[in-house]
């Protein structure tokens, strides 16, 4: 800090008037910094981990996919979302959860990858072919939980795509309705 | 209404009170004309109330009457057809000028004395609203009252947030003065529109000069002043109340102004109310899109011999929606919303006003006192403003309900002016603005800092002079303004930041008026202006809907181009200069009887220009951005007005209005949403309709063309390829870019009757009388939804 002053004595008491108040500290509530992907395997198969971080939310800094998603052939897996702001320790998938009447994710894949759900994803059209887990209040799918089963081999994307559709969630509004909230793409393999 | 300007300016070198303090010698002269004409009014009957003293004026309207006992008294106008006047008039006051209204007219008979506010600037270029005009367009908004000017244009955020545009430039680069004090607010943001309600204001008036000498910082594109009605002395009890409704948006608006003279004392109230539902494009609703309004002032004079106080308060309160259809997540929504039509989340008609929105207040109260001696007069002022300002976006859970920017902003200001007595040959004024400023961010919006608190306090010297030789008059002003800012802000990680910073500058103009003959005058008038970077230009971060930005101060370039902004630097890492502007406007003026016009020609130069260039992509868990950085450079704005007024005969005139402007960076790069060209017809027809007092037709046909000057395009599509492929697009040609191609020109058709009968008034009329569907290259929402469609209105006045 430097001082000003020296230069305006003349000025000097009115500007020791003119001191500004330091504004209160604020959480940044909605920023997500680390997504977690959990592949649990009923089945009895090593669950698998892989996170996206971003520390600066929305900073210059490049969000980083920290590994390609590698999952076991012939396997069923449940997938369970965490969104956390590492910023306040919050965890975003919680507000998520109570608020899913207005939330939806969407899923896109490389087509070959998964057995069931079949087909390449719901990102591009509106048709639900993926296997959700949880749903709102008005029994439409949320997404936090979802069932994938692999096929014995292959590899390309996985797209997940978090849409905020306060008051237009309906059995009809697809992925190009509401704010993105995220949009995320991985690598994938099965082998 | 530029004949009036310069038939006052010209007045007051033509009569000069002869004040004698001698019993029985004090003299008062004066000159009278019709309110709407602007000619003057022979043999009109000039009485001092009370005394059978009095005379009627010569055929040019002059009047002079001498040997009065008394140093105040009140004059009364008489004449056949026309209003009464009663004018209180003290000898040390200027010559009154008197308008009379003809008996069939709603106006009232004015008087004018003492020099009008541009008065100070006889050389630059001035353009005001008539007050038929002005009428009309009460119930707009303040921006869209101040675009119908030709030069002026207005950038808005959908139809609510509107802006003035002084040739090309706005925000931080316009100045309002409101009711003769610095109107304060959050002026660096684009979707921050002036707290003002024109339903409120009495006269409008725009200097498109560089101003800066006389009203300080800011004032680099020009300066617009408002004021509320006079507060006038020996006046019965006047007012109107004015009730308005339009179909679009099925709003409704009630104003009600009253205001009293006695001997010594004046008082004046007014109020309005406005309700706004969805407005509603030719095809679609623009969902979200309400508003509502109340404002209210009062004001109060009280009059000694050679003394005048003045108080004055006022109060404005705003909520808006924004179209809903405009909101983003990421750039992937802003393709979805621009393919859609209509815009995404399209619903019935509603008035509910839902988030995204904004709730602005703003306070003004003015303590003034005027001293008038023999041929001087001196004035302080005392003004404090508040203005808060909230703005909610579409949010997550509880946050939904909390504000994501909310603001306070207290002014305090005390001006001083003394109107020298000439010397020599030389007139002019010299005066003492202070100013403390307090912004505080109110705690809880659960978001970073989108700007920091700071307090500031600036001071400014002026004096300008002017010197009549001839038939020119020449005018030089000089000033030197002060400020110094103590600035406290928190990084996202909440880490606390200080600076403390001055900026000093001097500013100067220099002006010429000539009057080439009884019905041509020009005016030149070269001024310097200048701004300190704003809080927002230094210190803004983040992001807000689909765009990222950082200012000056918060961000970091290291050789190989990579941007980083952990760290928040000052003045020592990155030295920010004032911006500097020169503006050259010149006018000529024709005035005949049957026809009027206007040219204008102006260059404005601005140095340290501060502006956004794209600097790269970011990714983040809601998709890749492009992220804007602040930069400065130099500019060039130059362009032209055209005004005329022709009277085809008693029944039927035409008005023209064109102006054009171009604009960039000395670099080559264009700016986005610059007003495009716009030419605009207006035809008049006064009929004699026996049933009415008086009836005008109105047809005006605007065009405005499409922007020729618009920056490249990169659609967004685009964007994404590149963040895909690892390439940075803005590496190799960082210039300026839009998302969509600049919209095509298009033609609006108004339509309006003006009518009464007695006391009654009605305005009847449709705008986009052919409801057309177009775009403003200037609305900041034009990639989303269409303007508004058609609008029938109607008006209805009763004057007391």
């Amino acid at each position: 800090m430097k001082t000003c002053c020296y230069r305006h004595f003349i000025w000097l008491i009115l500007i020791l008037g003119c001191t500004t108040n330091d504004p209160a500290p604020e959480n940044a509530e909605e920023i997500i910094t680390i997504v977690t992907l959990n592949f649990d395997a009923p089945g009895g198969a090593l669950p698998l981990v892989f996170e996206a971080v971003d520390p600066d939310g929305d900073g210059p800094q490049d969000l980083v996919i920290e590994d390609e998603i590698k999952l076991a052939p012939e396997t069923q897996y449940v997938l369970t979302i965490d969104l956390l702001n590492s910023l306040n320790g919050d965890s975003i998938s919680e507000e998520v959860a109570e608020e899913a009447d207005e939330h939806m994710f969407f899923f896109s894949w490389t087509d070959g990858i998964f057995s069931s759900p079949s087909g390449s994803g719901n990102v591009n059209n509106g048709s639900s072919d993926v296997d959700y887990n949880d749903q709102d209040v008005n029994g439409l799918p949320l997404g936090l939980s979802t069932t994938w089963f692999t096929t014995n081999s292959g590899s390309g994307t996985f797209r997940i795509l978090l849409k905020h559709q306060p008051g237009s969630k309906t059995g009809d509004s697809d992925a190009t309705i509401g704010e993105t909230d995220l949009d995320l793409t991985w690598n994938i393999a099965v082998e | 209404m530029f004949l009036r300007v310069s038939l006052l300016s010209l007045l007051f070198l033509c009569f000069k009170t002869q004040a004698q303090e001698i019993a029985c010698k004090f003299t008062v002269e004066g000159k009278v004309f019709d309110i709407v004409s602007q000619e003057a009014v022979p043999f009109v009957t000039v009485q001092i109330e009370g005394t059978t003293k009095g005379i009627a004026a010569n055929e040019n309207g002059e009047f002079k009457i001498e040997n009065i006992c008394t140093d105040e008294f009140n004059l009364v106008f008489t004449h056949i057809g026309y209003k009464r006047a009663v004018h209180h008039h003290d000898v040390y006051h200027e010559p009154p000028i008197i308008y009379l209204a003809a008996d069939e007219q709603l106006l009232e008979s004015i008087v004018v004395e003492g020099k009008v506010e541009v008065g100070d600037f006889q050389s630059n270029t001035v353009s005001s609203i008539s007050s038929e005009e002005f009428h009309a367009l009460e119930s707009e908004s303040f921006g869209d009252v101040v675009g119908s000017l030709s030069g002026i244009n207005t950038l808005t955020t959908g139809q609510n947030i509107v802006k003035p545009v002084i040739h090309g430039v706005h925000s931080n680069r316009v100045l309002i003065i409101n009711n003769g004090v610095r109107h304060e607010f959050q002026n660096w943001g684009a979707e921050h529109a002036p707290e003002i309600d024109p339903s409120l204001v009495d006269n409008l008036e725009v200097i498109k000069g560089a101003a800066t000498v006389r009203y300080g910082p800011d004032a680099l594109g020009g300066v617009i002043l408002i004021n509320p009605p006079p507060l006038e002395l020996s006046s019965h009890l006047h007012g109107e109340v004015r009730l308005t409704g339009k179909s679009n948006g099925k709003s409704g608006e009630s104003t009600i102004k009253l205001s009293k003279g006695f001997n010594r004392l004046s008082l004046m109230g007014e109020t309005s109310w406005l309700r706004q539902g969805d407005l509603k494009a030719p095809d679609y609703n623009l969902t979200n899109t309400g508003k509502k309004e109340i404002s209210y002032a009062g004001g109060i004079r009280y009059h000694l011999t050679s003394m005048d106080f003045e108080a004055y308060y006022s109060h404005f309160n705003q909520e808006l929606g924004i179209l809903r259809g405009a909101v983003n997540g990421n750039n992937e929504d802003v393709q979805n919303a621009i393919e859609n039509e209509p815009p995404p989340d399209t619903g019935p008609f509603s008035y509910t006003i839902n988030n995204p929105r904004q709730t602005v207040v703003h306070d003004l109260f003015k303590l003034k006192g005027v001293w008038t001696g023999k041929n001087q007069s001196a004035s302080f002022q005392y003004g404090f403003q508040n203005n808060d300002r909230q703005e909610f976006d579409v949010r997550r859970g509880t946050n939904n309900e909390l504000p994501n920017i909310d603001l306070k902003l207290k002014t305090h200001s005390l001006d001083l002016d003394w109107n020298h007595p000439t010397l020599g040959k030389w007139s002019g004024v010299v005066g003492i603005q202070n100013q403390f400023q307090d912004n505080d961010n109110i705690p809880g919006t659960n978001t970073p800092l989108f700007i920091p608190n700071y307090a500031q306090y600036r001071l400014g010297v002026f004096m300008i002079e002017s010197i009549e030789i001839e038939a020119n008059t020449y005018e030089v002003g000089l000033r030197y303004d002060y400020q110094f800012s103590s600035i406290s802000g928190r990084q996202p990680d909440n880490t606390l930041f200080r600076n403390e910073l001055d900026f000093q500058n001097v500013t100067a103009t220099i002006g010429l008026k000539r009057a080439i003959s009884s019905s041509t005058s020009f005016r030149s008038n070269l001024g310097t202006a200048w701004r300190p970077p704003n809080v927002s230009e230094l210190y803004s971060f983040g992001r807000h809907q689909a765009s990222i930005e950082y200012g000056l101060w918060r961000y970091q370039l290291d050789e190989s181009g990579t941007v980083t902004t952990n760290q928040v630097l000052s003045e020592l890492e990155r030295p920010v200069d004032s911006e500097a502007g020169y503006k050259w406007i010149n006018t000529l003026t024709v005035s005949k009887s049957k026809t009027d016009f206007e040219l204008t020609g102006y260059i404005n130069y601005i140095n340290n220009f501060i502006f956004t260039r794209p600097a790269g992509i970011t990714s983040t868990v809601r998709g890749a951005f492009p992220f804007f950085l602040y930069e400065q450079g130099n500019a060039i704005f130059w362009g032209l007005d055209w005004t005329s007024r022709h009277s085809i005969n008693s029944l039927i005139s035409a008005d023209l209005r064109a102006s054009y402007l171009w604009s960039q960076q000395t670099n080559g790069n264009l700016f986005v949403g610059q007003p495009p060209a716009n030419t605009s017809l207006s035809l008049k027809v006064k009929p004699n309709i026996s049933v009415f007092d008086q009836s005008e037709f109105r047809l005006n046909f605007n065009y405005t063309f499409k922007q020729f000057q618009a920056p490249r395009v990169i659609a967004i599509a685009d964007i994404a390829i590149a963040q895909e492929n690892g390439i940075n697009i803005f590496d190799r040609e960082n210039s300026t870019f839009d998302i969509l191609k600049e919209p095509n020109g298009y033609l609006l058709v108004d339509f309006v009757w003006n009518s009464s009968i007695g006391k009654m008034e009605w305005n009847v009329g449709v705008k986009n009388l052919f409801n057309t569907s177009y775009r403003s290259y200037t609305n900041r929402l034009r990639y989303f939804a269409d303007e508004m469609g058609r609008n029938f209105s109607l008006s209805l006045s009763y004057r007391l």
